[in-house]
């Protein structure tokens, strides 16, 4: 199922890069696009094969525990 | 810059978006730290609105047309503004999955329970992103579209209610002293300071001349706006208001005509949708808009799908249940709030004080 998943998501990242195909004339607009389908790639990777081990949320509890007593209540 | 749109229309938008999920959310974290003296955290929180309006002003005559990103670059140099331009664009992501998650929590636990949550959230996300894609004006324009009816709906729920009442609830007042509704105004802040996102929409703004006025009454608005809803909650549930997670959908379920006019509940689902629309849409807005300069791509319409799937994504992962969103989450995005939203303007606010008083010896 996961690799069905996979499959699936990474057949809507090629729909976005033919969607933008032909707002992408320049070099740079190209390698940052890539960039970003290559990033949203990973996460997705990262989201259906390692779920419960890299969770966003807890990472950021983690990363603002010190300040959740001051500023947030 | 094409896109144009007023500073009237950019506040309405985010006045639709504060309301909206303030007065779902807002009664009960309140009423666990301020209990009967809420209302005093909602007066405190709206200072710092005031304060962002004065800020962006204060921007906006500065530096014509650039965003806050454009100006920490230029304050702080290519590194170290560029830094914090990518800390603030992932913190504001953040908090925009968070905003996601939230809707899709409140929509599922309610009223949709045997939806698949990638439904709510990829629908949500998609129609965001088509009006991200159409720009700002498309945002504003459907935030103007929605306010009547957000207007009329919150003021028949305020008055429809007003039969169960009792003002004695609101007393005793600051019967613990001070300290409670000081330390729930960290709440409020949060809302109000999502004023403070304008600032990155300052080059879109056709009109600014009006824009500390527009701000101002805006602020006293949505202030005025969210006391009459959560006091009339307080005023109909009491102590009740700090114990169901959404305290405005019972009170509004209370609402009973000749037995005939009841079960409104669906109403509050379908201005929750639209508030909730506007919100992420203009949150997104930003993310996509504040990334493509950071990146330097020729349009910001370029990273608007990637980045809408990342959201997809991102808000599918986090705070599976309504309990560890309001529970854990909730904390957590009132901090990333007040540091995105408040400390980060003031920094970029004092360097650049610093830098002209520097420049002027």
């Amino acid at each position: 199922m996961k690799w069905m998943n996979l499959i699936g998501y990474s057949v809507v990242l090629y729909g976005f890069y033919l969607f933008e195909k032909k707002n992408l004339q320049k070099k740079h607009d190209r390698i940052v696009f890539f960039m970003l389908l290559g990033i949203c790639w990973t996460v997705m990777f990262s989201f259906l094969f390692f779920h419960s081990l890299l969770n966003p949320a807890r990472l950021m509890l983690f990363l603002f525990k010190p300040l959740i007593p001051i500023l947030g209540k | 810059m094409k896109e144009k749109t007023t500073s009237f229309q950019l506040l309405i938008t985010l006045y639709i978006g504060i309301i909206t999920t303030g007065m779902l959310m807002m009664p009960r974290q309140l009423y666990r730290i301020a209990s009967l003296n809420l209302w005093l955290s909602i007066m405190i929180g709206s200072l710092l609105g005031y304060f962002s309006i004065i800020v962006i002003t204060l921007f906006l005559h500065t530096f014509k047309n650039k965003t806050l990103t454009e100006i920490t670059e230029e304050t702080l140099g290519p590194y170290l503004g560029r830094a914090l331009t990518f800390i603030f664009i992932f913190l504001t992501f953040y908090c925009e999955a968070y905003f996601v998650r939230q809707y899709t929590n409140f929509i599922s636990t309610n009223f949709y329970p045997k939806t698949p949550n990638y439904i709510i959230i990829g629908s949500l996300v998609m129609v965001c992103c088509f009006a991200v894609y159409h720009g700002i004006e498309v945002i504003c324009r459907c935030a103007l579209i929605a306010l009547p009816f957000i207007l009329l709906f919150f003021s028949l729920g305020s008055l429809l209610s007003v039969p169960g009442i009792s003002f004695v609830n609101l007393l005793p007042i600051l019967d613990k002293g001070l300290v409670p509704p000081l330390s729930g105004a960290s709440v409020s802040l949060a809302w109000f300071s999502e004023f403070m996102l304008l600032s990155m929409c300052t080059p879109f703004i056709r009109h600014s001349k009006t824009f500390l006025r527009d701000g101002f009454n805006m602020v006293t608005i949505t202030l005025i706006t969210l006391l009459i809803l959560i006091v009339s909650i307080l005023l109909l549930l009491s102590a009740f208001t700090g114990v169901p997670l959404y305290p405005y959908i019972v009170s509004v379920s209370y609402i009973s005509i000749g037995r005939f006019f009841e079960h409104i509940e669906a109403l509050v689902m379908a201005i929750w949708i639209v508030g909730a629309f506007v919100k992420i849409s203009f949150y997104l807005f930003v993310i996509v808009h504040s990334s493509a300069s950071f990146l330097r791509l020729s349009s910001y319409k370029l990273n608007a799908l990637p980045i809408s799937f990342l959201l997809f994504l991102f808000s599918l992962w986090i705070y599976p249940s309504a309990q560890s969103q309001i529970k854990i989450g909730s904390p957590l995005i009132n901090t990333i709030t007040i540091l995105v939203n408040l400390f980060y303007p003031l920094l970029i606010l004092g360097f650049v004080l610093f830098k002209k008083k520097n420049m002027a010896y």
